[in-house]
């Protein structure tokens, strides 16, 4: 190629990608004049295993071409949702018509006034669908108890507490029972079965713990918290004034916590950094024999070890009911409606609302439902499925579904949408938590510190 | 004297106009770019400053807190922690610098081969640091990761180490990996000055009896001490923003102790929201990268004896 003929193609490439940049500025939520409406739909689900991603990509293609409804799919992931992107866009005027979520991560989106609330549009959903959801909306009003409203998002799944997740054989070989052993009955059974497991089981270590800053405050500690002292155990107290770290609950939890394997030596070294993913793979190495991990690990063992989920190998089972009467937090999983922004036409967006609320009813229908706990790992909102998931081979001999039932079963404080969660969980207390875990500082100087913090920089 | 003063700006300015006029061209040339530079840097730097005097959460509006933001860091034990922490993380320009320096002076010797060579040492730069930063996660992962299982299959560790447990440890994976990933820049530019040096000035050195490392220090270096300024300075303002391999590797931690300062910026913009603080952040990390840069400029001016090459 000569130079002029370089020229010639530079400029002729750069002209169209100019008329590209210019010309391409449509709106992308518009409504097709063939009759197809185009529904710009924020996903975060399938960001959380493979079989969720498949169910997602599946059943949006499934919806798409069942119905007139062109969905215009942002992938996201959990950074795109904590880290400012979806605040980003939305604020400068880039909002879709439907996101899905978790509800303690869209206080931000909540607070500026960008989400409708569930009861401008109850009434749009499918009746039976609504009937079998009710108690789960009901529950939910806790995660938004600072709002004017009562419920902003619509559950799909819930994640409930922490469960355990055992090694049967090695509550075998270590002269344990899996039906009378587990799951423990409280702390000091923890203490006792764990530390038979690791002195004659063949696994390390008989109860791993995880510090990673990520993991540390949102797993198995909050579900103790919580069982043990209701609202003074979740991270806000009730009218979201103020932060909890620094009262009595949190600190003698954290404390047992940490001398799990400060004290007691039953976690690997690997403890501070661990995360709560990980600690599940060393459970199906079997390097460790029973760790308190999350309901969502079920989607990373049928991922990765679904024969011993089959085989009932590794089985599930309920945090126990502390003295607040239940067995933990829960979150969300939850899908929403946006708000219509300025300037766009009133019908075309309630053409697209239309299209949202019909995917709403998809992923509320019995049969999306049934796969909840299969692909995404958490209990389904919908209560008439739950009978039927009896039948799953996986779901049943590993204990999963009929823990999830247990463990939801008197739960009323779910984590808050509150707009700094970001902070308040994992940003200034992971790092200190972890400091703890490390053994650096105390638990108390954790959760006093923690508290401090949150106090100097969340606005309440 | 006043009159004196004015006939002197009085020929000042009729020098700037001679110049200008003589030179218009290359000024209009230059004129879009400086545009550019002023619209798009300066303004946002300097608003950055200003904005580091408000407490600014995102999407809402800034109030006036004057020098609250430095006052709030500066007595917040983990900014202590993270200013340790660059400190540390600075030295990987060294390191960089030590081992981009060797492979130069090693591949120079080389008579065959030598774009293979040289080719495969810039295989780390050529992939994106989140690659390279995966690849070494898992190589160092203590569980799963191929290298301590090695180390303690064959016995030459008795069992794993977990480094990110430990504020040192995980110092050291840090500065190892991104060393490893960045060093090629400056083999790049030191081995294209290393080539321009004639061959004349080492025979000359030989012919006065000069050993290997007389040469190195009164023909080599010398002659690569632009070459080294340049690299350095370039890659102290690049290393110093890198966060990447930092999250993927330790997210951080463990506590603080690998928040470099870019990590702090990034989890106070991005994570939390709060502008005003993280300017701040910004603020305090370019003072001190500047001040790295000038510091070294110094230093290696005074070293070797102000001779430029």
């Amino acid at each position: 190629m000569n130079r002029r003929q370089f020229i010639q193609a530079a400029a002729l490439s750069g002209t169209a990608g100019l008329a590209g940049c210019i010309g391409g500025s449509s709106d992308s939520n518009s409504s097709g004049s063939s009759g197809t409406t185009t529904l710009e739909y924020w996903e975060y689900f399938h960001s959380q295993s493979e079989v969720a991603k498949t169910l997602m990509e599946s059943s949006v293609e499934e919806f798409q071409s069942e119905t007139d409804t062109q969905m215009q799919m942002n992938w996201a992931s959990w950074n795109d949702i904590n880290g400012g992107k979806w605040k980003n866009n939305i604020q400068n005027g880039n909002r879709p018509v439907i996101y899905d979520s978790t509800n303690s991560l869209d206080g931000q989106f909540i607070e500026p006034g960008w989400v409708k609330p569930v009861s401008e549009y109850k009434d749009r959903l499918d009746d039976e669908a609504v009937e079998q959801l009710e108690w789960a909306f009901e529950m939910t009003q806790s995660c938004y108890r600072g709002f004017d409203e009562g419920l902003y998002e619509i559950p799909i799944g819930l994640e409930v507490g922490a469960p355990f997740i055992a090694r049967t054989d090695h509550f075998e070989e270590a002269g344990l029972s899996i039906e009378d052993d587990f799951p423990p009955e409280n702390y000091e059974h923890l203490v006792q079965v764990a530390t038979q497991l690791q002195e004659q089981g063949p696994a390390d270590y008989g109860f791993q713990i995880y510090g990673a800053q990520g993991d540390v405050t949102d797993e198995a500690l909050v579900t103790w918290t919580a069982s043990e002292g209701g609202y003074d155990g979740m991270y806000l107290n009730e009218d979201w004034s103020d932060v909890n770290y620094d009262n009595d609950v949190w600190k003698e939890m954290t404390k047992k916590y940490v001398d799990l394997y400060q004290e007691h030596g039953l976690s690997s070294d690997k403890a501070p950094t661990a995360s709560n993913e990980g600690a599940a793979q060393m459970l199906i190495q079997g390097n460790v024999s029973m760790v308190q991990g999350s309901t969502k690990d079920f989607g990373l063992l049928r991922s990765r070890a679904e024969d011993m989920l089959a085989d009932g190998t590794i089985v599930f089972g309920p945090s126990w009911e502390g003295a607040a009467g239940n067995r933990g937090d829960f979150f969300t999983q939850c899908i929403a409606l946006m708000r219509k922004p300025d300037g766009v036409d009133e019908d075309t967006w309630q053409q697209r609302e239309d299209a949202a609320i019909e995917w709403i009813n998809t992923v509320l229908s019995k049969e999306f439902q049934q796969e909840v706990p299969r692909s995404l790992a958490t209990l389904p909102a919908r209560k008439d499925v739950w009978p039927t998931l009896k039948e799953d081979e996986l779901l049943s001999q590993s204990n999963f579904i009929s823990t999830l039932e247990t463990t939801v079963d008197g739960m009323e404080h779910g984590w808050s949408s509150h707009p700094g969660m970001n902070a308040i969980q994992y940003n200034i207390a992971g790092p200190l938590f972890q400091e703890a875990v490390r053994g650096e500082i105390s638990a108390e100087e954790a959760c006093d510190r923690a508290a401090t913090e949150i106090r100097n920089q969340v606005t309440f | 004297m006043a009159s004196q003063t004015s006939h002197a700006l009085l020929r000042r300015t009729e020098r700037y106009r001679d110049v200008l006029s003589e030179n218009w061209f290359a000024y209009l040339l230059v004129l879009p770019v400086l545009l550019f530079l002023v619209l798009l840097m300066w303004v946002p730097f300097l608003q950055g400053i200003y904005m580091s005097l408000h407490n600014w959460p995102f999407g809402g509006d800034p109030s006036w807190v004057g020098l609250g933001n430095y006052e709030y860091l500066f007595g917040w034990q983990p900014f202590v922690t993270s200013l340790r922490a660059t400190l540390i993380f600075a030295l990987t320009t060294l390191f960089q610098l030590g081992v981009a320096l060797a492979a130069a002076l090693a591949v120079r010797e080389i008579r065959r081969g030598k774009s293979l060579v040289t080719g495969s040492f810039l295989l780390s730069y050529t992939l994106p640091p989140l690659v390279t930063g995966t690849i070494w996660a898992y190589m160092l992962e203590p569980d799963l990761g191929p290298i301590f299982g090695y180390l303690t299959q064959w016995e030459l560790l008795e069992e794993t180490i977990y480094w990110g447990s430990h504020g040192d440890s995980a110092l050291a994976v840090i500065l190892f990996v991104t060393t490893w990933t960045f060093w090629p820049f400056m083999f790049l530019i030191i081995s294209a000055s290393l080539e321009s040096i004639p061959e004349e000035m080492y025979e000359t050195a030989r012919m006065y009896g000069a050993n290997r490392v007389q040469t190195f220090l009164r023909v080599t270096l010398p002659q690569l001490k632009s070459a080294i300024l340049i690299a350095l300075s370039i890659r102290i303002i690049w290393n110093m923003t890198k966060i990447s391999q930092v999250l993927q590797l330790t997210n951080g931690g463990p506590g603080y102790e690998t928040s470099i300062l870019a990590v702090l910026l990034y989890r106070f913009s991005y994570e939390q929201g709060q502008m005003g603080i993280s300017y701040a952040v910004g603020v305090v990390l370019l003072t001190m990268t500047i001040g790295f840069v000038f510091v070294f400029i110094r230093e290696f001016e005074r070293a070797s004896g102000g001779d430029a090459a």
